[in-house]
């Protein structure tokens, strides 16, 4: 084994020792590994040039050295709790509470708008409940803010706290019930019928009229996409004034195709067409 | 009683009396216990015992860099651990002579006892 070799396999052997003793402050580890890396190299040495005992063989498994080690020194052996995620959780844990603390702010005006929709929600919904929540929010923002920075006697922290927790846990209640209801709002509430419609009504017939008022016939509608305003297929019927439902008849184009979209769609043959009973309620001005 | 069960009650006395020999460093320590006749003692425990009398304030502590490889950690002695030396080392001797009393008074033969249990040890598994 040539001497490089060997000192680095004794410096990954102190690495593996000291991370097995990484549960305990860094100055004591410290205090444990230093110079141990010295005192393995020359034992190691001597080994091989005896038995040809690399630095495992020499002195068996890092952790149970660590173990003899920290025994020997006085130290607590490695507590059960002590696993390598919680470590590292205790070294970042500053790290994060000072994210933490910078992410106050935001949690104080968020609590008050926690606040501020459950009373309007309380107090009511539609528009009323909005405007109470847009009143209530702002003297509940600067509530918050102050109670946020404000000292504390021990025993009201701990209140605060849970209060906290609390909120916390609305906040997920709610926004789970909100993602609920727009998920099956999608399904059923949302349900639109097929064709042109108005305010989520199919309409029965478009009556088109030109800039002077007067009634259009054989107008074709199409949308921004180029796709037909077709009339509703479950409403293609005309419904007279004594209640009698007669079918309306599409146009029909060159190649035989039934248009929907063409309005006024007339009424069955013998029948006059839908009358513009309907006046135009403006004339639009001339456009330069 | 185990050899190293021994070792540990007396290994703080050990590692002391070496260093006030001279100053050294841990695997010299350990050296010197085992050509000392501690064949048994354990690395790891001496430089366990040697960071933990260091923290007791028995032992001083020095770094001494080294050109070929990792630097050398060397341990001394000071006035704290002379008078610890003293006083356990008091102890020990009277511990030592009173044990050496009772092994060497008449009427106590530990050698038949020990005899005794091995041969119902060996009926048994026969």
């Amino acid at each position: 084994m040539s001497v490089p070799t060997g000192l680095r396999s004794v410096a990954q052997y102190v690495d593996a020792v000291r991370a097995a003793l990484d549960d305990l402050p860094a100055e004591t580890v410290d205090d444990l590994v230093g110079g141990l890396e010295a005192d393995l190299a020359e034992s190691v040495a001597e080994s091989v040039a005896e038995s040809g005992d690399d630095v495992r063989q020499r002195f068996g498994p890092p952790a149970v050295y660590a173990a003899e080690l920290r025994s020997a020194a006085g130290l607590p052996p490695r507590g059960r709790r002590a696993t390598p995620v919680a470590a590292v959780l205790r070294r970042q844990w500053p790290a994060v509470r000072d994210g933490l603390v910078g992410l106050r702010p935001a949690w104080w005006v968020v609590r008050a708008a926690l606040v501020a929709g459950a009373a309007s929600v309380t107090l009511g919904g539609g528009y009323g409940g909005t405007a109470s929540f847009l009143v209530l929010l702002v003297p509940l923002t600067a509530l918050s803010v102050w109670l946020g920075r404000v000292r504390m006697p021990r025993l009201l922290v701990v209140g605060f706290g849970l209060v906290n927790a609390v909120g916390v846990l609305a906040l997920l209640v709610g926004v789970n019930g909100y993602w609920v209801d727009a998920r099956e709002g999608g399904g059923s509430g949302d349900w639109t019928p097929p064709g042109v419609s108005l305010d989520g009504y199919p309409i029965g017939n478009i009556q088109p009229y030109d800039a002077q008022g007067d009634p259009l016939t054989g107008v074709q509608l199409f949308d921004e996409q180029g796709r037909p305003l077709d009339l509703s297929p479950d409403h293609r019927v005309l419904v007279r004034d004594d209640g009698s439902v007669q079918e309306l008849r599409p146009q029909v184009d060159a190649t035989g195709e039934q248009r929907w979209n063409v309005y006024p769609v007339p009424g069955p043959a013998g029948t006059p067409g839908p009358a513009p009973t309907v006046a135009p309620l403006l004339q639009l001005q001339q456009q330069p | 009683m185990e050899p190293t069960q021994l070792l540990k009650g007396v290994l703080d006395l050990a590692v002391l009396a070496v260093v006030a020999q001279e100053d050294g460093y841990g695997y010299d320590v350990v050296r010197r216990l085992r050509a000392g006749g501690l064949a048994e003692v354990g690395d790891a425990s001496v430089y366990g015992t040697l960071r933990r009398l260091y923290a007791a304030g028995a032992l001083t502590s020095y770094v001494v860099p080294s050109d070929e490889g990792p630097h050398r950690k060397y341990y001394g002695i000071n006035a704290q651990g002379t008078k610890v030396l003293a006083e356990q080392g008091e102890s020990w001797r009277s511990f030592a002579a009173a044990v050496d009393r009772l092994l060497a008074a008449p009427g106590t033969a530990p050698t038949r006892v020990l005899r005794t249990t091995s041969l119902l040890e060996d009926e048994g598994t026969r």
